[in-house]
Order: C-alpha cells, then sequence, then structure tokens
C-alpha cells in the first residue's frame, strides 16, 4: 500500500507542478485513528507514514523535505528504527505542506462471525491555502470465523 | 488429527508438569507482590513469563499490565495490554487439539482470553493509557472495545443458543467513552454518550454531566478493593464466582483531599460498576462453555450407552452390551472428570472510582482516602494540574503499599528521558 502511495504521490500532476517550483516542504502528521473499537498503536502508526515519507525520498531525492512532527520526530530518534530516515529536526524546517492519513472501519459482528471493512485516506494538503493537493484512498475487507471457544 | 495432537498436549502436560508449575509459582510470587505493593518486584517476575506463547500468554500479560499501571510505567502497560489486546481479539485461537484438550483432558489446556467482564477491563485499562496519554483517538477505540454485545439469557435457566445480544452496561467505559468524544471535539457523540449513562443509571447522572466534564482539569481514577474470584466445588469443578457483593459489604465512597482540603465529591461516591455484582451476572459468564459441552457429549455418551446396552441384552449381542456399557463409562468420567480452569486475574479491582473535577491550576498534593474502609490511604505530592486540558491520575488502593508517593514517578522520569 505505501509503495503505491508513494507512486502515485510523485505521477499526480499537482503535486508535480508544485515540485517544479522547487522541494516540497511537507510535515507528516501521525495516522488518525477513527477505526471503530480498533485500537491503532502509536508506534505503527508512526512508522507507517515514516515509510512513505522514505520511499518518497527514495524515489524523488531531493524533491521533498521532510519535516516530521515533533513528538513523533523524537520517539522514533529514540526507538531508531531501521530503514526510516528521520529528516531534518522539527524546528529546522518551516512546513508548507502536510500528509496526513485516516483509518476508518466499519466493523459487523455476530457470535459466528466478524467482517470488518477498512479505510484509509490520505491527504496532502497544503497548509496556507487549506487545499488538498492530492488525495488517496484504500480499501481493505477482513472477514474472521469465530471457533468454539471466542 | 485431532486427537493426535490431544494426545501430544496431553503428553506435554505430563511431561512439562515441573516446568508448568515453576512458571505457576513465579505468577503466583508476582501476584503476592502485588498485592503488597510491591510492583517493581512483580513486574520483574512478570516479564519473562510474558513474552512465552503459552496458553497463559493473555493472563501474564494482563497481571504485567496492572503492575506496570500502578507505577505509571505506560510504555509497559500499553505494550502488555496490547499483546492481551491482540490475543483476545483474535479468533481461532484455541482451534483443533486445544479446545478437544480443553473438553477433555484439562480446561487449563485452552488459551486463556479471560471471562467477558476481565476482557472489558483490558479494553478499559488500555483506553485509561491512551487518555491518561492525550491519544483521544485510541482510547475512544479502547473504550468503545470494552462495551462489545453481551448474550442475553431469555431463559435465565437455559445455557443454550437460546439468547439475544445486547450491548454491554459497563458504565466507567461509556463515561470514558463520553469524555474521548468529548476531547475529540464530537459533542453531539459526548452528549449521546452521557445520555446514554443518566438513562441506563440515573444515579450516575453527575459523572455523567457534560458541563462538569468538559470544565474538569484533573481527573482522578481510582481502583478500589478486589474482584471476584473462581470457587471449585469438591469434585474440581466450578461453581460460580465469590465473594458475592453481599458478603463483601457496600462499595464505600472515596474522599479527596486537595493541598488537605476536602473537595466535594460526594456526587461521585457511588461506584459506576461493582466487578463482584458482574461476575454473578450470567451475560458477563463464559465459564459454562465447556462445562456445558462436557456434560452434553457426557449426557451423549450415557445415553447412546444405555440404548446400545439395552439393544444388545435384548438380542443376545454381547458385543454391544459391552460397547454400551463402555460409552456410559466413557459419559460418566467425562461428566466427572476435567480439571476445571480456574486462572484469573487477580489484580483487578472490585470497582472504579473516576472523579472528574476542577481545581487551581498549578502543582497540589492529592490524598485519596476512604472513611469506611479505615487504614486505606493514598497521598500524591507534587501533582500537576493545568489550566486547559485535563491531567489524569490513577491510583491503585491498596493498604499495604507505599502510599506516599511523589509526581512524577520514577518511571515517568525515565520515559521522559
Amino acid at each position: 500500500m505505501t509503495d503505491d502511495m508513494a507512486a502515485k504521490i510523485i505521477a499526480d500532476p499537482e503535486v508535480g507542478a508544485v515540485l517544479s517550483r522547487g522541494p516540497m516542504r511537507v510535515v507528516v502528521q501521525p495516522v488518525e485513528n477513527r477505526m471503530t473499537a480498533e485500537v491503532l498503536p502509536r508506534g505503527p502508526a508512526e512508522a507507517f507514514t515514516a515509510r512513505v515519507r522514505t520511499l518518497l525520498a527514495k524515489h524523488a531525492p531531493d524533491r521533498f523535505v521532510w519535516v516530521m512532527n515533533r513528538d513523533a520526530y523524537y520517539r522514533l530518534r529514540g526507538r531508531e528504527l531501521e530503514g526510516v530516515e528521520l529528516g531534518p529536526a522539527p524546528e529546522a524546517v518551516n512546513p508548507e505542506y502536510a500528509l496526513t492519513a485516516t483509518f476508518s472501519s466499519l466493523t459487523d459482528e455476530d457470535p459466528k462471525r466478524r467482517s470488518a471493512y477498512y479505510l484509509c485516506v490520505y491527504e496532502l494538503t497544503d497548509l496556507a491555502h487549506r487545499n488538498i493537493l492530492w488525495t488517496g484512498s484504500y480499501e481493505v475487507k477482513k472477514l474472521a470465523v469465530k471457533g468454539f471457544l471466542d | 488429527m485431532n486427537v493426535a495432537r490431544l494426545t501430544l498436549i496431553a503428553i506435554t502436560m505430563l511431561a512439562t508438569g515441573c516446568a508448568a508449575s515453576k512458571a505457576q509459582r513465579r505468577a503466583d510470587r508476582a501476584v503476592e507482590d502485588y498485592f503488597i505493593g510491591n510492583y517493581a518486584a512483580a513486574r520483574e517476575q512478570l516479564r519473562p513469563l510474558a513474552q512465552k506463547a503459552n496458553e497463559d500468554f493473555v493472563l501474564n500479560n494482563v497481571r504485567l499490565g496492572s503492575a506496570a499501571l500502578a507505577e505509571y510505567d505506560l510504555d509497559e502497560a500499553e505494550d502488555a495490554f496490547l499483546r492481551a489486546y491482540e490475543v483476545i481479539n483474535s479468533v481461532g485461537v484455541n482451534d483443533g487439539g486445544r479446545s478437544l484438550g480443553a473438553v477433555l483432558v484439562d480446561e487449563k489446556v485452552k488459551i486463556w482470553k479471560g471471562e467477558p467482564f476481565e476482557r472489558a477491563m483490558v479494553n478499559f485499562y488500555l483506553g485509561l493509557i491512551y487518555y491518561m496519554r492525550e491519544d483521544y483517538g485510541n482510547a475512544r477505540a479502547a473504550f468503545e472495545n470494552a462495551l462489545f454485545k453481551l448474550r442475553d439469557y431469555k431463559d435465565p435457566k437455559s445455557k443454550s443458543s437460546d439468547y439475544s445480544e445486547q450491548e454491554s452496561n459497563f458504565v466507567a467505559a461509556l463515561v470514558m467513552l463520553g469524555k474521548s468524544w468529548q476531547k475529540l471535539g464530537r459533542d453531539d457523540l459526548a452528549r449521546a454518550t452521557f445520555d446514554q449513562i443518566k438513562q441506563r443509571r440515573s444515579e450516575l447522572g453527575p459523572l455523567a454531566d457534560y458541563e462538569r466534564n468538559a470544565t474538569s482539569n484533573l481527573l482522578v481514577v481510582i481502583d478500589f478493593g478486589y474482584g471476584p474470584h473462581k470457587v471449585t466445588d469438591f469434585d474440581g469443578s466450578i461453581v460460580g464466582f465469590a465473594p458475592r457483593p453481599s458478603e463483601a459489604g457496600t462499595v464505600p465512597g472515596p474522599r479527596v483531599t486537595i493541598d488537605g482540603r476536602e473537595i466535594d465529591t460526594s456526587a461521585f461516591a457511588r461506584a459506576p460498576f461493582d466487578l463482584l455484582a458482574m461476575a454473578q451476572d450470567r451475560r458477563w459468564q463464559s465459564i459454562d462453555t465447556i462445562r456445558a459441552t462436557k456434560s452434553a457429549i457426557g449426557s451423549g455418551l450415557l445415553v447412546g450407552g444405555a440404548a446400545t446396552g439395552l439393544y444388545g441384552a435384548d438380542h443376545g449381542h454381547d458385543e454391544a452390551v459391552y460397547v454400551g456399557l463402555g460409552m456410559m463409562a466413557a459419559g460418566l468420567l467425562l461428566k466427572g472428570t476435567s480439571q476445571a480452569d480456574v486462572r484469573q486475574w487477580e489484580m483487578l479491582p472490585r470497582t472504579t472510582f473516576i472523579l472528574p473535577v476542577r481545581v487551581e491550576p498549578g502543582t497540589h498534593d492529592l490524598c485519596v482516602d476512604f472513611p469506611n474502609a479505615p487504614g486505606l490511604k493514598q497521598t500524591w505530592r507534587n501533582i500537576v494540574v493545568p489550566p486547559t486540558g485535563e491531567a489524569t491520575y490513577y491510583l491503585r488502593m491498596q493498604r499495604w503499599a507505599n502510599n506516599v508517593n511523589e509526581w512524577p514517578p520514577p518511571a515517568l522520569v525515565d520515559a521522559q528521558k
């Protein structure tokens, strides 16, 4: 999902128009959890957006300046996650764009099965004008059949 | 396949009896340490146990979560409760030989996922940790998960599948869910949640007051007393939970003082829930699943064996008589054997008080005691109350713990380094 998302952002014409004027300074926000009754732990949520940023940095070097959300930056630096480039400290750069992700879900549960439909929406927003420059969404459906002692 | 796995599990249990009892002794020591307030020692004992992917994985993780939360090590508490949460919310963890082994050999073979009230508390504590960290999106999700559907049996004597499902009445999670919605700016959902509490439990109206919660800058969450434990009869089968609320007496209300001055918390003096009462409510139980299954299979074997035996006797088939007798013996054995699963989350409180109050912002000394429970008193010096937002403090009331503490606790200082 993250690979696909990184490729689509780079290929987007509106994003391309902005990039033609110089590198984009983007702040990465933690994933917002709007899922019904499902926890999205902080670590995976932050690592997920951090991976998108790393992929974009690989595919389009020098075209993005990534600014991580201050809390996430220092937490991830503390954890020293492998394969995740943290980029400059949040104090060093003033971002113009924000990359946000929202996870939502619809869950249906009965005594025999549980089905969940997940929707992940990503947005690249122009912070000065509040314009959404790019948006992408991904859907996943999970079905679990309950056993005797579930 | 199942028979082979069952045999393997049975042999493994026999062969590893010593190892299991060593782990059990270690867990027992950890529980004892917890009860005397030596949370550090309890965590030390529980950490290696909580990493072992065995049938006690969830149990040891919730035990570790309780000990870590009492010491404000929110990272360890979150990790432990999350590990438990993942397994509790997974399906099929007891498939195959474990189910069969639990029915035929020993209920402890099954992976412990807790009774419904224990599962609700896992979600509640997970939500509380997120709420303390001001991660309201995840807090909301965890409190929602604590409000799972319960089986409401139409016929109170029936243990069959004759039940409907209804939303749980776990008010503590509803209160915290309403507060989380408030923090997330969803006033509509916050009001709807608080209204739900007022409709179900009108005596808890002040706790579900929208304005009071909106203006609160200090939230005191107090775990009081101890939860229920499983009791067995002479042959080792579970007969229920003890003590009953009437045996344990009424839950006393807390008294809260800030800088030596008592603040009015009379509106919150009623316990939002009573685990002793919840454990007696069939909707919050699942312990009869295996008993019912064993009983059904045992009865089937008895009836089938009797019929086969009678048929054999009538028709002069000795083999059929012996088969029938064998089936009846197996049925009796099944009904009368196999050890009940008495594993439980011992650290659970009897109730959790939730006190949203507004006090002068700044640094204060917080003291909580229970006038009707002498000797139960806990003090936190130099707690910080913000001018905006809400600071949440969790207190586990225990008579023998170190009950005079300095804020911030060492675990929180280490986490902030």
